[in-house]
């Protein structure tokens, strides 16, 4: 360093001189390639910082570039068309710039076009070209076409241990209350070697295929460079092969990579792939809960229409009955009234013929007559009552109350009485 | 009567209808009448017991039955 100088010159003196050699330069135009550390928008132009890294991430150049309004849109316009989003930090550009110095405001580059297609790049272009070769192989909708069981308990993770993602998955699970089966195949999950490590879990599972019901694949959220390798052919193959249905949870909401499109089910994050599944669960007792309630409903209604139908059978049962025994119980009644009547009539008739036969009897015994002093005539027993039977010679027996007289006839006189 | 232990209702009761037939013919001899006429009341005498006793059994019968109820 050379010794306190004399002569000095005023800062702005000092950066007119950087730019006056910046301007006999015409800026130094030329096409650089960078990253987007940061785009903002003010009053139409689009200010934007740039800066390179190296391969562990530290920034290694910086600087301000702009876009002036009357190039801004449509330079932006032309970059979301080719590369279907807007200009936003954390994407690699290659800009034709300009350099400019201002006393004022410093050093920075005026940018004056820009090449989509280098954003598009080796990331993107590679996805789509994954995306195309799948295609062309029919490979892309192959596992979408595969269903996560109404109850899937049996859970192949393919993941990184320790990573945060990892971690939050299996509490989510955990507290969910199901009891899961999970087991983890670790993989790699960013940077080199990653699909053939994912590939290679993805084979494994396969060949246990039969002690899963679905398979999560999951990772948190990381840079673009990190999450690079989800857009990788391999891996792709490797889900859309899969005899199991995957679920794939990577990165953060805004992520989007080609295991995504061709995964059966695709969720926002790993959190997003555990709900997923537990909402399976929560679905099915719903359906359970549904189905109970229609049913008990259906066994109460008929409970109670047959406990109605019952109760009518009773009524009519117990009326019928009680018609029966008060008909019954009268029928008996007369009876037992007709019999007793019967009965007493049946001996009393009986006994009136009795007592007939004993009048009859009485009348016809002859003691009685005699007892009066009358005699009765027989003639060899048998009673006379005809007077004409009496001649003289006939012998006759006289019975009286004391006894009897046996005489002869003679001198028969016979006085027969005139009828009048 | 002789025959008193074997003798039943419905005997008796044809025995004294038959009585009763010969009594009430005009021609029947007299001694056979007097005869007739002492079995006729006997035979009456026993009909009446019996119907007595058949009289009280079936009123106890009824009696009973009305109770049971």
């Amino acid at each position: 360093m050379p010794k306190v100088c004399q002569k000095y010159i005023t800062l702005s003196a000092y950066l007119g001189q950087v730019k006056a050699v910046m301007e006999e330069a015409d800026g130094f135009p030329g096409w650089v390639v960078c990253e987007l550390a940061n785009v903002s928008w003010s009053r139409g132009h689009c200010y934007l910082e740039l800066v390179e890294t190296d391969a562990a991430g530290a920034v290694t150049a910086k600087a301000r570039g702009t876009i002036w309004s009357y190039r801004a849109n449509a330079l932006s316009q032309a970059f979301e068309r080719s590369c279907g989003a807007p200009l936003r930090k954390g994407i690699k550009v290659m800009l034709y710039v300009q350099s400019q110095m201002s006393e004022l405001y410093g050093f920075s580059l005026n940018v004056l076009d820009m090449d989509p297609s280098y954003t598009l790049g080796d990331l993107e272009a590679k996805k789509q070209a994954t995306l195309k070769r799948l295609e062309e192989e029919d490979l892309l909708e192959r596992n979408k076409e595969l269903e996560v069981p109404t109850l899937p308990f049996r859970i192949a993770i393919v993941s990184a241990e320790g990573a945060a993602g990892f971690g939050d998955f299996m509490k989510h699970l955990s507290d969910s209350g199901v009891d899961f089966v999970t087991e983890l195949f670790s993989a790699l999950m960013q940077g080199e070697g990653a699909p053939e490590s994912i590939a290679a879990a993805f084979g494994q599972i396969e060949e246990r295929s039969g002690e899963f019901d679905a398979v999560a694949f999951i990772r948190g959220g990381g840079s673009n460079l990190d999450l690079a390798c989800f857009d990788d052919y391999l891996i792709a193959r490797s889900i859309a092969m899969c005899s199991l249905p995957v679920i794939s949870g990577i990165g953060h909401e805004r992520d989007n990579h080609v295991c995504d499109e061709v995964a059966s089910v695709r969720v926002k994050t790993p959190t997003g792939a555990a709900d997923f599944i537990i909402g399976k669960f929560a679905d099915a007792y719903a359906s359970l809960q549904d189905v109970s309630a229609r049913l008990f409903e259906g066994v109460e209604e008929a409970l109670a229409s047959f406990e109605n139908a019952l109760e009518k059978l009773s009524g009519r049962f117990s009326s019928s009955l009680r018609n029966y025994t008060e008909v019954r119980g009268e029928t008996l009644s007369n009876l037992k009234f007709r019999l007793e009547r019967a009965a007493q009539g049946n001996i009393d008739e009986r006994i009136h013929w009795l007592d007939r036969v004993l009048t009859l009897l009485q009348g016809a015994d002859p003691s009685r007559i005699l007892d009066r002093g009358y005699g009765i005539v027989t003639i060899c027993g048998q009673k006379v009552t005809d007077i004409s039977s009496v001649s003289d010679g006939v012998r006759l027996t006289i019975m009286m109350k004391d006894g009897k007289v046996s005489l002869t006839a003679k001198d028969v006189v016979i006085e027969k009485k005139t009828e009048q | 009567m002789e025959e008193q232990k074997d003798l039943t209702y419905e005997k008796a009761i044809a025995e004294l209808e038959a009585i009763v037939e010969r009594v009430e013919d005009k021609n029947a001899p007299l001694d056979k009448l007097e005869e007739d006429i002492k079995k006729g009341m006997a035979l009456i005498a026993f009909c009446k017991g019996q119907l007595r006793g058949y009289k009280e059994r079936i009123s106890a019968i009824m009696e009973e039955n009305s109770e049971e109820k």
